[in-house]
Order: structure tokens, then C-alpha cells, then sequence
């Protein structure tokens, strides 16, 4: 392992492209993922057609690294403006936001930037050392049904992150679901829901609806916070957290990246999910949990360490399995199909200097948040005080052309901007844009795999129960949906004034 | 006068038909697809059926849920810390303002979108910028040039200059001159020609 890792590092070190496109990765996520509006996926989004024109290690590496820092990036938007990057920084704005607004901005990100960076060498650590026994594991114990009860499994959870309700949660997933049956489907070719339009044929791609649900539902929303003159420009602190503060979280630290390393391999969930159960963790071993929520740091630092410690961890279905944890690694998926390759267990054989680079990038990538998460937090505070009215028209036409540029269609623009008023609507109504994405996603993958399932096992759905990984996941997806059905119940029994 | 109680049952009742149009719709619709298949014994149309289904519980489920509930005089349980939305919100939604400039909002990109293929990226976007702009209450006409011009020159200079990407160029006569005079005239430019 070790020689692998100092080969992929030799590897990084010594092509000058490569560096140019680690420091442009790096400090492009770092910087889409603090201007509010815009985040990883979005820079992901843009560059995703060019990647064609790349060779795979050097784009695969540039998402990786983009995926590191944009996933700390979104914890500086998250704290100062409550707009999370993404999903996995909805927890992050708990206690950050409120800390922004007592005036411990800097504390806050200051938190965040150590946390990150810790998650996430602990991470790339672990994926280094327990992805090749994964992906060796993988070969014998993973077919189409195993994938499937995967899929089955992640979208168990998927319905809790981000909805008002179970219930909403739930209807958002299968929304998710029924836009991925969009297009030609994979048993036959037969259209589906295309209207008579070939522009459909190919399905909805993702890209477009992120962009939709994220920058642009984003823009509208806090363009109606302007116009109604409701929002509030929250004040610039530069004071960072004591070491011993930091002393004080060590359990919370450990205890996230434990929890985000293990999220971090569910696909579909990732490092949404490990957000969320740091941050759970975090209230549940408190001595003090009713300061949670109201500007605690130990809230800040649960969830930033945990996310940051699932990305290493969500390479390991991409790498070992071709499967996506979530929408930027689903974009990872992308530039293998691109390039014609396939993500899964061979490529740990065939393609060992693409994933040593990456490891290697990934790691060193966490060592630079760091420093350079210090010095951005000295700067981009500043951004507290640039009108968001000037940046909206930009984050537009960012997303607009980001949109366009993908397939060259002016379709997918227009599924762009209907993705963002459908999101904003669905956000006023207690709906989760993350899970209908996480539902399109796991949708298009999980119908294949379902196809192919029932053909290997001869349409016997019982067929699961003989296979112990897939019957196992099936069992443990049930599992978690029902503990969710009993927590809403006994929440839906408590007396009135809940 | 319906009160308070009356209106959440509408909009729960109107909810839960939104989603059974939706599903009833989708369902119609998978009769244009609903051949069989010599692979596939459930069909092209039998796993878009199963989710419809699904959709349908869950609205019915979500309905009787919350007119229960709203029998017994409490709202809907929220999902605890999971409740925030991807934004991080805690406390229940905003509710819906509507005013002239909030409908501009939402109708400036579609009117941008509807220009686009006809008038071209190049010419349609600072006008769009300027207007966006303008909706959102800035009014220095120092302020609405610069902020155009900079966001325009930044789009026109990574994505003209240095990705080539083929932004639409419009399809109206001289439109699409326009459009590709500045397309070539930005790539000179830049290119120091």
C-alpha cells in the first residue's frame, strides 16, 4: 500500500498538468463551494463535458479533489449565509448559522476547516488501506442482486434527509424514481414518458436538475427574501476556536469519523447521511443538548468532520462497485462511461495509476484545507459583505450555460429552470430537492439492476432470501424503514402542540 | 369563512390530489409503452407502474396522516434534526408572497429561455443580466452597467475563449450575424489578434 501510495504520489508530483489540474480542482471547490448559490456540483456540472478532451486519471483526480474541497467549501456558505454547498451541510447550518449571527463566524469556520481536514485524512487513510480488500470481496460477493438490495438499501434512508415529513420524504424519493424512468428503458429500448420528442429519449439527465433544484431554486428563493426585503446580510468575525476547544471535541471528532467513514460507502447516501448522524451522535453524547441548535461548536464540528470523512469512504462503491454515493460522484460515473470505462473491481488491476493518483491526490488535497482553509476564511468572510443582488444574475448564468453546455441542448436549460421553480415551490411546501435527486440517481441504476436480477434469479423475488449479502442489505433496508415508520407513529401519537 | 383548520385540510386534500393526478396521469401514460418484451417479463411500463403505485400510497398515507391529526388538533410530526430542508432549515417553510416583482423573478429566465434559440446567448444575455438586475431593486445605473459588463465579460472570456463552448447563436436573420460577429470578434480579442 505504501508503495502504491508513493508511486501515485511520484505520479502527481512530477507531471506538471496534473499538478495545474489538482491546485485548479482544489481551489475551485474550494471557491464553488463558498460563493453562495453555486457549489461543487455546479463547477462539476460545468466541466463535466470538457473532461471528455482529458485523459481519465487526470479527470478523475480533478473530481476527487474538487470533491474534498467543495465539501468543505460548503460549510463556509452553510455558517455564513445558512445555504449549505450541499446536502451534506444542511446540519452544518444547526449551530453554524446561529454562531454567525452571535458574531463567532471565524470560530465556526475555523472549526470547520480543522474538522474537514482531519475527517478527511482520516478518511483517505482508511480508503487506501480498505478499498483493494473491499474491491477483492466485491468480485465474489456482488451481482446484480447484491447491487440492487445496495440501491434498496440506501434509498431506506434516503426518504429522512432534508424532508419536513416521513411522509414527504418518502413522496420525494418516488418522484426522484419516477423522473429516472424518463427516456429509453434498459430491457427493451422502449421510450417512456418521451411525448413523442427525442430530445427525451436519453432521459433527464441529473446534471441539469441539480443545477435546478440547487443554484437556481437558491437564487429565487433569496431573490424573494430581497424584493420582500427580509434578508438579512449577517455580520464578518475573523476569531478562531482555542486548542483547547478542539481538546474538549476529541471524542466528537472520533466518533464522526467513524460514522462518516461508514456512511460514506452507502451509495446514494454518502455524505449526506454521515452529516446527519454526526451530527446526531454529537446532540445524543452532549452533557448539554439543549445547546445544540443555538451556536454550539461541537455542532459544527460533528457534521463537517463526518462529511468530510465519507468522501474518501464514497469512492470505495464508486472504485469497487460502479456505484455513485452521491451527485458528484454519480458525475465520477460519468467521465468513466465517457471515456469508455468501467468503474468496478478490474479497475484496481487495469487501471492502478488512475486510482493511486487519486488516493494520493485525495489525501494531499485534505492536507492543503489546512492552510489553505485558513487563509480563505480570512477572505472569504469578506464575501458577507457583496450584495447577494449583485451575485445572482452571475450564478445564473452560470448555471444556465453550465446546463447547455452538457449536451448542447436548450432542453436541458429548460428542465434547469423548471427543476428551480418546481424546487422552490417544493421547498415551501416541506419537500426534499436532495431526495427526489437521490431517487433519480439510485432509480436509473436500481431498474437495471432489478432487470437483470429477475432474469438471473428467473423472476422469483424470493431468490433475495438465498443470496446472504443481498438478503442481508434487503433485511437492514426494511429495518431502517420501519424504525422510521415507528419513530413518526410514536411522534404522530404524542399529544397535540407537538 | 373556512378558519385556520379548514384551509390546512384543503391544502392537504388538494396535496394528496395533486399526487393522484400526477400518478393517474403517469399510469395513462404507460399504456404508450405497454408492449411486451421477450426479456423482460414485466414489461418497459411494469417497473414506472410499481412506483406510481408507490406514489399513490404515500399521498393516501401522508393524507390520512395529517387530516388525522388534524381531527386531533396538532400538526404533522416533523422528522426532529432531519426535518431541516437541504438549506438547513429548522422552522416551517416561508409562506408564499406574491408580488409584481416576485412574479419578474420567475418570469425573466422563462422569457430569457423562450429568446435564447431565437435571439442568441450573445445578444440576449446582458439584457437579461440588466433586467434580473433591476427586479432585484438595483437602481444605480452605475451599479446595473457595471455588474452586467463584468458578469457578461467573465461568461464571454471562460466559456467563449477558453472552453469553445457553442452557446446558441439565434435563428432570427440579424440576430444570428450579431451573434456570431461578437463570438468571432470575442475570440480575437482575447486571443490578442
Amino acid at each position: 500500500m505504501v508503495e502504491d501510495f508513493l508511486r501515485g504520489t511520484l505520479l502527481l508530483a512530477t507531471d506538471p498538468t496534473a499538478l495545474l489540474v489538482f491546485a485548479c480542482g482544489l481551489f475551485g471547490g474550494m471557491l464553488f463551494g463558498a460563493i453562495p448559490g453555486v457549489n461543487m456540483l455546479t463547477l462539476g456540472a460545468v466541466i463535466l463535458p470538457f473532461t471528455a478532451g482529458m485523459n481519465p486519471e487526470l479527470a478523475i483526480m480533478l473530481f476527487s479533489v474538487i470533491y474534498v474541497s467543495g465539501v468543505f467549501g460548503g460549510a463556509i456558505t452553510a455558517i455564513l449565509f445558512n445555504i449549505p454547498g450541499a446536502p451534506e451541510n444542511a446540519p452544518t447550518c444547526f449551530d453554524g448559522y446561529p454562531m454567525t449571527q452571535q458574531g463567532r463566524a471565524g470560530k465556526a469556520i475555523g472549526a470547520a476547516v480543522s474538522c474537514s481536514a482531519l475527517g478527511g485524512l482520516a478518511s483517505a487513510i482508511l480508503m487506501m488501506t480498505a478499498t483493494p480488500a473491499i474491491a477483492d470481496w466485491a468480485v465474489h460477493a456482488f451481482g446484480p442482486p447484491e447491487v440492487f438490495a445496495l440501491i434498496f438499501f440506501g434509498l431506506g434512508v434516503s426518504a429522512s434527509v432534508g424532508a419536513r415529513t416521513l411522509w414527504k420524504g418518502w413522496l420525494s424519493v418516488f418522484l426522484g424514481l419516477l423522473l429516472a424512468t424518463v427516456g429509453t428503458d434498459p430491457a427493451g429500448g422502449l421510450g417512456r414518458f418521451d411525448f413523442g420528442t427525442y430530445y427525451l429519449l436519453a432521459g433527464i439527465h441529473f446534471i441539469p436538475l441539480i443545477l435546478g433544484f440547487f443554484a437556481v431554486s437558491e437564487v429565487l428563493t433569496q431573490a424573494e427574501r430581497i424584493v420582500a426585503g427580509t434578508r438579512q446580510r449577517p455580520k464578518a468575525n475573523l476569531e478562531f476556536p482555542s486548542l483547547r476547544e478542539f481538546w474538549a471535541l476529541r471524542y466528537t471528532v472520533v466518533r464522526s469519523m467513524g460514522l462518516g467513514f461508514f456512511a460514506g460507502i452507502l451509495p446514494g447516501i454518502g455524505a449526506t447521511l454521515a452529516a446527519f448522524l454526526g451530527y446526531n451522535e454529537a446532540v445524543r453524547w452532549s452533557k448539554t443538548p439543549e445547546r445544540f441548535g443555538k451556536g454550539e461548536l461541537a455542532g459544527v464540528v460533528a457534521p463537517e468532520t463526518a462529511n468530510n470523512a465519507a468522501t474518501g469512504a464514497a469512492m470505495i462503491p464508486l472504485l469497487a462497485l460502479g456505484l455513485p454515493g452521491g451527485a458528484l460522484t454519480a458525475m465520477m460515473l460519468g467521465i468513466f462511461q465517457i471515456h469508455g470505462m468501467e468503474p468496478g473491481p478490474l479497475i484496481f488491476i487495469n487501471s492502478k495509476d488512475l486510482v493511486w493518483v487519486t488516493f494520493s491526490a485525495m489525501f494531499f488535497a485534505n492536507l492543503a484545507i489546512f492552510g489553505l482553509g485558513w487563509i480563505q476564511t480570512k477572505t472569504v468572510v469578506h464575501l458577507l459583505r457583496v450584495p447577494f443582488r449583485w451575485l445572482a444574475p452571475g450564478i445564473l448564468l452560470l448555471a444556465t450555460v453550465g446546463a447547455f453546455a452538457l449536451r448542447n441542448l436548450l432542453v436541458d436549460v429548460w428542465i434547469m429552470y423548471l427543476a428551480g421553480i418546481a424546487a422552490y415551490f417544493l421547498r415551501k411546501t416541506g419537500y426534499s430537492a436532495a431526495g427526489i435527486v437521490l431517487g433519480l440517481i439510485l432509480g436509473k441504476i436500481g431498474e437495471s439492476m432489478f432487470i437483470k436480477s429477475m432474469q438471473i434469479m428467473d423472476y422469483e423475488l424470493l431468490a433475495f432470501a438465498h443470496r446472504p449479502v443481498a438478503a442481508l442489505l434487503i433485511l437492514a433496508g426494511i429495518a431502517t424503514m420501519v424504525a422510521s415508520a415507528v419513530r413518526h407513529w410514536r411522534r404522530f401519537r404524542e399529544p397535540a402542540g407537538d | 369563512m373556512i378558519d385556520a383548520s379548514g384551509k390546512r385540510k384543503l391544502a392537504i386534500c388538494l396535496e394528496w390530489g395533486f399526487w393522484i393526478a400526477l400518478a393517474a396521469a403517469g399510469y395513462w401514460l404507460t399504456f404508450d409503452f405497454d408492449e411486451p418484451l421477450d426479456i423482460y417479463r414485466f414489461g418497459a411500463s411494469g417497473w414506472p407502474r410499481f412506483i406510481l403505485a408507490c406514489i399513490v400510497v404515500g399521498a393516501t398515507l401522508q393524507a390520512a396522516f395529517g387530516l388525522l391529526k388534524e381531527r386531533r388538533g396538532a400538526r404533522e410530526p416533523v422528522l426532529d434534526r432531519e426535518a431541516a430542508t437541504p438549506e438547513g432549515q429548522l422552522e416551517a417553510p416561508e409562506p408564499l408572497r406574491f408580488s409584481p416583482l416576485l412574479f419578474g423573478i420567475f418570469v425573466l429566465p422563462l422569457i430569457y429561455l423562450v429568446l435564447l434559440p431565437r435571439t442568441g446567448f450573445f445578444v440576449t444575455t446582458p439584457f437579461f443580466v440588466l433586467a434580473f438586475l433591476w427586479v432585484l431593486q438595483v437602481r444605480r445605473m452605475r451599479l446595473l452597467i457595471g455588474v452586467t459588463v463584468s458578469a457578461y465579460c467573465l461568461v464571454l472570456l471562460i466559456f467563449v475563449r477558453l472552453f469553445y463552448v457553442a452557446l446558441p447563436v439565434g435563428n432570427w436573420p440579424v440576430f444570428y450575424d450579431v451573434n456570431n460577429w461578437i463570438v468571432v470578434a470575442v475570440r480575437n480579442l482575447f486571443a490578442g489578434g
